[in-house]
């Protein structure tokens, strides 16, 4: 037998044995026969295999970086002689240490590595120190000491722990789910105090969580990795310098993105489900190595419950009986709750985890309560879903001033994608801010909840007051709560906090540096929510360039400026180049995530935008639809980010006049984020103002009131009463009561016009394009209770306005010219109101498809001024025009058509010399 | 050398002759290593080589070269992997003799039998066990010098050489135990 001959007959055996269960494996050999020295060759191997650990599962070139510990043994770094090596990790050396011959006390000192050499690691260094030197928990290992060794080594002296890591702690003291659950929510507290003060663990693992013989949890190494940056915290992960498999690191930080609080959720997600169930949530877990950061983006994990009978060591017995139970009553217990909690606090998007530890360990505390627990799927009666159908009877008015009710109203909620976006970012820095001082703040201690103006002043105190030594850290802070002001519509809250941020930042880092642009960047975002888009664009260009300077040309950064400059300029209609922008964002997408990502996704559906401000619907709607597709794969399926689109293209369709189809996909959208989001949630508030806005376009008014109430309840409980965008929502319940042509009604809808303008030129000032539209609206509502003498200043004074913000040829132009030209007709001066009704036809004939109902309405109300005129012929083309188009999408008792048919009555009673009124 | 003779001999490596790679690696060699050079200085520290990244570097400065006509994409990554192996071996060599002449103790496998599971194997006795096991199970060590070297995927690894991914994790298995088995010092390997 030659060598290769012989290895496949080991081999063979060899793999046989390893399919079978350890204890069964001698037996197997037996049966095996074949001569002694085989036997120990494959004795041999199957040593090997059950030794081997992450030998080989670091690839080589990260592995081969690992540079060769250093033995400081019997030395000395400042005062402290170095017992002995008691350890090694990613970040140094650990050894027992004692200081000097004068104390007793033996401590634990960590040399870290030699390349903590720049400045900038110094400095940071030394304001972590800092920080961590505050932390005294019980559960924490003190910090004590910290110095720089003689050559230039830095090092930290901490508490010495003696205990054994927490999973191998439960498993020898054979502890229950329920103390194992004790137990990590204590856990739990020591990581959330450790929040309260601004530090991230980033390296939770049950290495760095011993149990003393006394059964207290030790947290190790707090903040440590921290202090290298995120950068390098990333880097350190992943590389052979720690040698360790990224089992507990989160997807952002396997990325190398940065690390936040809720990366800590994730670890702990991890060290849950193993304490729980014996075994990683990913099935490559003892793979490591590029299959397991594949693993950890993209595979779903396995519940807990499931994940226990998974074929492979230990068994599912030798599990059970670690926690004192068997196998079928231990996956009993993991099911339902526990399994939603592991995995809740596993997402793969940081938005979606829990968003503290301490809510985490509530709802731990919620389970063993035996109340309910948040991470469950929430069965949402759908109250306005039946409300809605409940009221589904039509509602006709067939009145010519019913027409005019709410012709504008869907781009009021027409949120940019990028606002959405700032909000969320907004709200989850806000939840960080709030347990951080909430818990930190002695008269907030007793659980009350601060309002959101107390949060952001106390916490810019704080940052001022704390952080003046470190105006780095201040400055971050500082632009933080300015964001998170700009999310909350707090604008005059945020312009300073941003202002000195930027200054700061100048200073610190010097006037070209990524600081600098992202201060440049929140800024300009804050001045196009006021409106001061000179200002704005300024800025975002400023940050545009220092990026490009920085960064490069192809940088993500750079593609999100230009998408956030574009969605500037197409405020301001000029769509052409903002397209330009949107095209070359898109570009560097394509290079950098390839077709499908979300950039790419950001990229085409702002170019949706930009095309749909246009006018251009069906390249919009188009587009769209494209950019979901590849939001919908870059995303996944249940992410609400995916659903505000959705919302949006629903808007699309609603100006587009495909209002089936929008009814359709609203209520699709409004389905899954209630049920992922609940049912206060901002996107929720938007879809369901949707929803009743189409309600409003298919004449449906009553439903639409009661949605619009249940609207302005939300909206006004979440952004505060005077908000900006609760002035739209008054805008719109004005419009339904006004639609709904009761004189009652219209007079009960003015007064929430005048609430909505009064809010929005108080925030906006008569700029805001949205001041012009609600002028028009209550001037429709003086036109319904036949006061044209009043709605005629009204409708004029909107018209100046948005000739001046929109262009002559918008859209919105055209509507309020209708306006004008209808009072003129009210008041019997039909000649003067011509020239309006003509010019808005011809805005509308340019804009819009021939078929569009909206220029069906303009033909119609130009024929009702052209019979008052005597010129039946011209008359009689328009409304015979209008009647084909309506007919052909609406039933007969639409009052649209109903209107258009009455007038068509008329236009042959007079014709034949009869009356104008039967 | 033509660009036929280059595409040929590519064929022949690929077709599982080893020799032709040998004939093709001065040609690569020198390029790969400025690429290693550039990332390692990049590297905070200087300390890690992400194998991964010089390989997709190697790739795109040489899938222009009009003298290579790969047959596809993984060819060039099995290839690459073979690469980096040589570059990542003669790096450690180097380093050893580097730390040798520094005066500093070079630690290996049996001196820290705890610090074993975390620490890069010995480079160089790693590339000569896996140069034994080509002759015993070609299948083997190609799963290990397309993993470890090229940092391939178990499914990127499967596409290659035509398996399935479970074949590839078996064999990646069975080939770590008996490199770990080999690796041991030799009085241990009783």
């Amino acid at each position: 037998m030659d060598a290769a001959e012989r290895w496949r007959e080991v081999d063979r055996i060899f793999a046989g044995a390893l399919e079978r269960p350890v204890a069964e494996r001698a037996a197997f050999l037996d049966a095996c026969g074949g001569d002694p020295e085989l036997r120990q060759e494959v004795e041999r191997l199957l040593a090997a295999d059950e030794r081997i650990g992450t030998f080989l599962e670091t690839p080589a070139g990260e592995a081969l970086g690992a540079p060769v510990p250093w033995s400081d043994e019997g030395g000395r770094v400042g005062p402290y002689r170095l017992l002995r090596r008691i350890g090694s990790g990613g970040m140094g050396t650990v050894y027992l240490a004692r200081r000097d011959e004068h104390y007793k006390r033996l401590v634990a000192v960590k040399v870290l590595r030699s390349d903590l050499e720049s400045s900038e690691a110094r400095h940071r260094f030394r304001a972590e120190r800092q920080i961590l030197a505050r932390l005294e928990h019980p559960n924490i290992a003190r910090l004590y000491d910290g110095g720089s060794a003689e050559d230039g080594r830095p090092y930290l002296v901490m508490e010495l722990v003696e205990g054994l890591p927490v999973d191998r702690y439960c498993d020898r003291h054979r502890l229950t789910v329920d103390q194992r659950l004790d137990l990590f929510r204590r856990i739990c507290a020591a990581v959330q105090y450790a929040h309260q003060h601004l530090l991230v663990h980033r390296d939770l693992k049950p290495g760095n969580i011993l149990v003393t013989p006394e059964g207290e949890p030790k947290l190790l190494d707090f903040g440590i990795a921290q202090q290298l940056g995120p950068e390098d915290a990333g880097k350190a992960t992943l590389s052979g310098l720690r040698a360790m498999t990224p089992l507990y690191a989160s997807p952002e930080q396997v990325r190398g993105e940065a690390v936040t609080t809720a990366s800590d959720v994730y670890s702990l997600g991890v060290l849950l489900h193993e304490l729980l169930a014996g075994r990683s949530p990913y099935r490559v877990a003892g793979r490591g190595g590029p299959d397991l950061e594949a693993a950890v983006l993209e595979e779903e994990p396995e519940p807990p419950s499931r994940i226990l009978f998974r074929p492979a060591e230990p068994s599912p017995e030798s599990i059970a009986e670690v926690r004192c139970t068997r196998p079928a009553a231990l996956a009993r217990r993991l099911r339902g709750d526990l399994d939603q909690i592991v995995l809740r606090a596993l997402r793969k998007d940081t938005e979606s985890r829990y968003t503290s530890v301490a809510l985490l360990s509530q709802d731990l505390e919620n389970h063993l309560a035996l109340r309910p627990v948040a991470a469950r799927p929430k069965t949402v009666l759908y109250r306005t879903g039946k409300l809605v159908r409940r009221h589904r009877t039509a509602v006709v008015g067939a009145v010519l001033a019913a027409l005019l009710g709410s012709g504008l109203l869907t781009s009021f909620v027409v949120q940019g994608r990028r606002v959405a976006r700032e909000r969320d970012k907004a709200r989850y820095t806000l939840a960080f801010l709030t347990t951080t001082f909430k818990q930190a703040d002695p008269y907030h201690s007793r659980g009350e909840r601060l309002t959101a103006r107390e949060m952001l002043d106390e916490g810019a105190d704080r940052a001022i007051r704390e952080l003046a030594s470190q105006p780095d850290v201040q400055a971050a802070l500082m632009d933080s709560i300015g964001e998170v002001a700009l999310g909350l519509g707090r604008y005059d809250q945020a312009e300073p906090l941003l202002e000195r941020a930027l200054a700061l930042r100048r200073k610190v880092f010097g006037p070209q540096s990524l600081e600098v642009a992202e201060s440049l960047e929140h800024l300009g975002l804050l001045k196009q929510e006021r409106s001061e888009s000179t200002a704005a664009e300024a800025l975002l260009r400023q940050s545009l360039a220092l990026r490009r300077r920085l960064l490069g040309d192809g940088d993500l950064a750079v593609a999100k400026t230009l998408n956030e400059l574009g969605s500037l300029l197409v405020d301001k209609m000029r769509i052409a180049e903002a397209e330009g922008l949107h095209q070359e964002a898109l570009a560097i997408a394509h290079q950098v995530e390839g077709p499908v990502g979300p950039t790419v996704a950001d990229s085409v559906l702002y170019l949706a935008k930009a095309r749909k401000e246009l006018g251009d619907l069906d390249a919009a709607e188009r587009l769209f639809r494209q950019g979901l597709a590849i939001e919908r794969r870059a995303l996944g399926p249940e992410d609400p980010r995916l659903y505000r689109d959705q919302t949006t293209l629903g808007e699309i369709l609603n100006d587009a006049g495909k209002y089936q189809a929008a009814e359709a996909l609203l209520r699709q959208s409004l389905a899954v984020q209630q049920r992922i989001l609940g049912r206060e949630h901002p996107d929720v508030v938007t879809t369901l103002n949707d929803l009743g806005v189409v309600a409003q376009r298919l004449g449906r008014f009553v439903e639409a009131e009661v949605i619009d109430r249940e609207v302005l309840q939300i909206a006004r409980a979440q952004f505060g009463p005077t908000h900006w965008r609760v002035a739209i929502i008054l805008g719109n319940l004005g419009a339904t009561l006004v639609g709904q042509d009761k004189p009652e009604k219209i007079r009960e809808g003015i007064p929430y016009y005048e609430q909505a303008l009064a809010i929005r030129r108080q925030n906006l000032g008569d700029r805001d394009p949205l001041v012009a539209q609600i002028y028009l609206l209550l001037a429709g509502a003086h036109r319904q209770l036949h006061e044209p003498a009043q709605a005629l200043p009204l409708a004029q004074k909107a018209l100046g306005l948005l000739e001046q913000t929109e262009g002559p040829g918008h859209p919105h132009v055209a509507y309020a010219l209708r306006e004008v030209g209808t009072d003129y007709q009210y008041l019997g001066r039909c000649a003067e109101a011509e020239p309006y009704l003509r010019r808005s036809l011809d805005i509308r004939r340019k804009e819009l498809a021939a078929d569009n109902p909206e220029v069906a309405k303009a033909k119609t109300t130009l024929g009702d001024c052209l019979i008052n005129l005597g010129r039946y012929a011209e008359a009689d083309v328009l409304l015979r025009e209008a009647d084909a188009a309506l007919s052909a999408q609406f039933p007969a008792d639409d009052y649209r058509v109903a209107i258009t048919r009455t007038l068509r009555a008329r236009l042959e009673r007079v014709r034949r010399g009869g009356p104008a009124v039967p | 050398m033509s660009d036929g003779e280059i595409t040929k001999l590519l064929q022949t490596w690929s077709a599982g002759d080893s020799t032709a790679a040998e004939q093709l690696l001065p040609l690569v060699y020198d390029e790969l290593r400025q690429i290693a050079a550039r990332q390692l200085r990049q590297e905070r520290g200087g300390h890690t080589l992400q194998a991964t990244a010089v390989v997709n570097e190697a790739y795109l400065r040489l899938q222009g070269s009009e003298a290579f006509q790969w047959p596809s994409r993984a060819h060039f990554f099995a290839f690459a992997a073979h690469l980096i192996r040589r570059v990542l071996v003669d790096y450690a060599r180097h380093r050893n003799r580097a730390k040798r002449g520094g005066g500093l103790e070079r630690v290996t496998l049996a001196e820290a039998e705890d610090l074993a599971l975390e620490r890069a194997p010995d480079m160089v006795a790693l590339d000569e066990a896996l140069t034994q096991l080509e002759t015993l199970d070609l299948r083997k060590a190609a799963v290990v010098e397309l993993r470890f070297f090229g940092g391939l995927t178990t499914d990127e690894i499967a596409r290659h050489l035509s398996v399935s991914p479970e074949t590839v994790g078996r064999e990646w298995r069975r080939a770590k135990a008996w490199l770990f088995d080999q690796l041991q010092p030799v009085e241990r390997r009783v």
